[in-house]
């Protein structure tokens, strides 16, 4: 039976595969040693022959259904991954400061459920502590955004 | 060994520190260590990754104290939520909620928290009291290593932090053999060759390990904290904390003196171990208490030497765990692994020339953790309540707060979206790792040591002529190779298919 287990050991079996491709053309032996591709092909048989064992050994249960995943703490954790992607998409076109309080608002209410005024009010007072400390006082140069470059 | 090798160096080291900025740095430190120990979600290891970038610009030593503060002073944080609320803030302080809790339900709560700040201060300091006595003699026979017994040091890290780690050998494997090969990527040491760049640029200096700790212990917690919550909203009526009791009753010293030295002792010297650390420490300490104890039965009801024994190995442990960073330059767990590349970033390369080289820095540094253990038991005993209450009021936004953390601290390191990506990337590597139990230390301890054990191999490798019988003809490195094939083999053998 599939189960996410065995899922996730076919992608690192990949993973290992991708390795393999990556330094078969390297030289694995040089005068009196290894050459450059000697370790990585070694490693990537390791990721290989794990990943194999893992799917061989992987206990056959089923998973726990769709329904569940998506039941609420479950929601509330892909929605918070799923807006660390979207920030950071966001930052190349509103850049940081406004990324972030987007971030934090949309955090909060979906995942957190503050309400929208005071989520807002967080979100502007954390960014702004954040974008202080960053930018004045330890001088980082924050993306500003391809809208507000122009 | 003269006195003057080890006690004025130190004594120069008090000297160095006892100024305001490296105080407050310190204070700092400290502070922040022990309220990511009561905070669930954020361990040692991300928030030091998190906040490095923030030390640029500053002298080593001023960065070096911060930062280990916040290591040790989140052995200390980890017993406030442990005791009051059953939640270990950090997993080297699990076994404390066995006997803390129900101590707290019992109305001894403070009873155990202030046991468990003295006992983590006694055993802090004996930790370093050892540190301060071995770490020289070790640094100087490691100066006659060469790349072979370097090599033979990495492989023994290896093995033991796979073999006893704990857990499945098979997926701890994979973890450390991952690391490997993710340490691979990017122009090769020796040649120059690009690998496993995929003709990606920004994959030419290699895969950072800022952004993979940040990911794989920061996000992918906050995430996993997200979907399966503790119990904890707002605070456990049930039990009781009276400040006063912070102060325990001299029977309660009585019971526990025994119990804090046996922790101090047996923490430092699992700390030093690669691959054990400070949970494998905390949970020898109780098994210890509870063999030796006239009432083992009453044990996970609320016996003090249940508490007293694994803080204080948690704490002893942090102090053994610099012996081999410092001496060796070889990190044993997650945290002193990123600790070790804050050295690296800070232009300070641990290992037997760190005690010639910057004498000021290391010494600076041990001083500063005797000061930093004092500061710890002030915080861990006056500011209790401050402690409770940021922890009670940042349940509903830890979240939010860790996450932008993570993000602008990857961003600042390099001031580069690719960072970020990457540590994204990572964090779903490090909830798929958490999903399916799979260990993450290997896999940060490989990413850390993994090119500098290739090269170590193929120096070798050039000084044989090509031949590998030079890891067991040399006495040292035959030796190591030796306790990497039982350490390997133990886990082997209890292996169930």
């Amino acid at each position: 039976m599939w189960n996410n287990e065995k899922w996730f050991s076919v992608f690192m079996f990949f993973i290992g595969l991708a390795g393999f491709y990556g330094s078969i053309r390297l030289p694995v032996a040089e005068r009196f040693t290894l050459g450059p591709g000697a370790m990585p092909l070694i490693y990537s048989s390791g990721v290989v022959i794990c990943a194999i064992l893992i799917w061989v050994l992987a206990p056959s249960r089923k998973d726990a259904s769709f329904k569940n995943v998506l039941g609420r703490p479950g929601r509330y954790g892909l929605i918070f991954l799923i807006l660390n992607f979207v920030l950071g998409f966001i930052v190349y076109m509103v850049g940081f400061a406004i990324g972030l309080i987007l971030f934090c608002f949309l955090a909060l209410f979906f995942t957190k459920g503050w309400r929208p005024y005071r989520a807002l009010l967080f979100s502007v007072a954390w960014s702004l502590a954040i974008y202080i400390l960053f930018t004045i006082f330890l001088d980082v140069p924050f993306l500003k955004g391809a809208i507000f470059e122009k | 060994m003269g006195s003057s090798e080890i006690w004025v160096p130190l004594l120069q080291g008090f000297l160095r520190v006892i100024d305001l900025r490296l105080l407050l740095m310190c204070f700092a430190g400290t502070s922040l260590g022990t309220l990511i120990g009561v905070l669930p979600g954020i361990g040692p290891a991300a928030a030091i990754a998190v906040l490095l970038p923030a030390t640029y610009g500053s002298d080593p030593l001023t960065a070096l104290v911060m930062l280990s503060g916040i290591y040790y002073g989140t052995m200390y944080g980890g017993t406030i939520s442990s005791v009051l609320i059953n939640v270990p803030g950090e997993t080297a302080s699990v076994v404390t909620t066995f006997d803390g809790y129900p101590m707290a339900k019992a109305g001894l709560g403070g009873v155990a928290l202030g046991i468990s700040a003295y006992g983590s201060f006694i055993a802090g300091t004996m930790g370093l009291v050892m540190l301060s006595l071995v770490a020289v003699p070790l640094s100087r026979a490691a100066l006659k290593f060469g790349p072979p017994e370097y090599f033979a040091v990495m492989v023994l890290t290896f093995t033991m932090i796979v073999g006893l780690g704990g857990g499945n050998l098979i997926k701890s494997l994979l973890s450390l053999f991952l690391g490997l090969l993710f340490a691979a990527v990017g122009q090769d040491v020796v040649s120059g060759y690009e690998r496993l760049t995929f003709g990606i640029t920004s994959l030419l200096d290699g895969i950072k390990f800022i952004p993979v700790v940040v990911g794989m212990f920061g996000l992918s917690e906050v995430v996993y904290g997200l979907i399966h919550p503790s119990e904890f909203v707002g605070g456990d009526k049930d039990t009781k904390l009276k400040l006063r009791s912070v102060f325990p009753k001299i029977h309660h010293v009585r019971e526990s003196i025994p119990s804090i030295f046996r922790g101090g002792f047996i923490g430092f010297f699992v700390g030093v171990l690669p691959g054990v650390g400070a949970v494998t420490a905390s949970f020898l300490s109780y098994g210890l208490e509870k063999r030796i104890s006239k009432n083992p039965e009453k044990f996970g009801t609320g016996v003090i030497q249940g508490v007293a024994g694994p803080e204080s190995a948690n704490n002893g442990a942090s102090s053994g765990a610099f012996v081999p960073l410092l001496a060796l330059g070889i990190p044993g767990s997650t945290t002193t692994a990123v600790l070790l590349g804050a050295f690296i970033i800070l232009g300070v390369q641990p290992g037997p020339r760190l005690f010639t080289q910057h004498p000021d820095v290391v010494w600076g540094l041990i001083a500063s953790m005797y000061i930093g253990n004092l500061m710890l038991l002030i915080l861990n005993t006056a500011c209790i309540p401050v402690f409770v209450w940021l922890l009670k009021i940042s349940q509903r936004s830890l979240s939010v707060i860790v996450a932008t953390l993570c993000f602008v601290g990857v961003y600042s390191m390099e001031n580069s979206m690719p960072a970020v990506w990457m540590m994204l990337l990572f964090t779903l590597l490090g909830f798929a790792f958490k999903l399916f139990s799979i260990p993450p230390s290997p896999l940060i301890i490989s990413l850390v040591l993994g090119q500098s054990a290739e090269y170590a191999l193929r120096q070798s490798l050039v000084i044989s002529m090509g031949s590998p019988a030079i890891f067991f003809t040399r006495p040292i490195c035959g030796v190591l190779m030796c306790a990497s094939a039982i350490f390997l083999m133990i886990p082997l053998m209890k292996i169930k298919l």
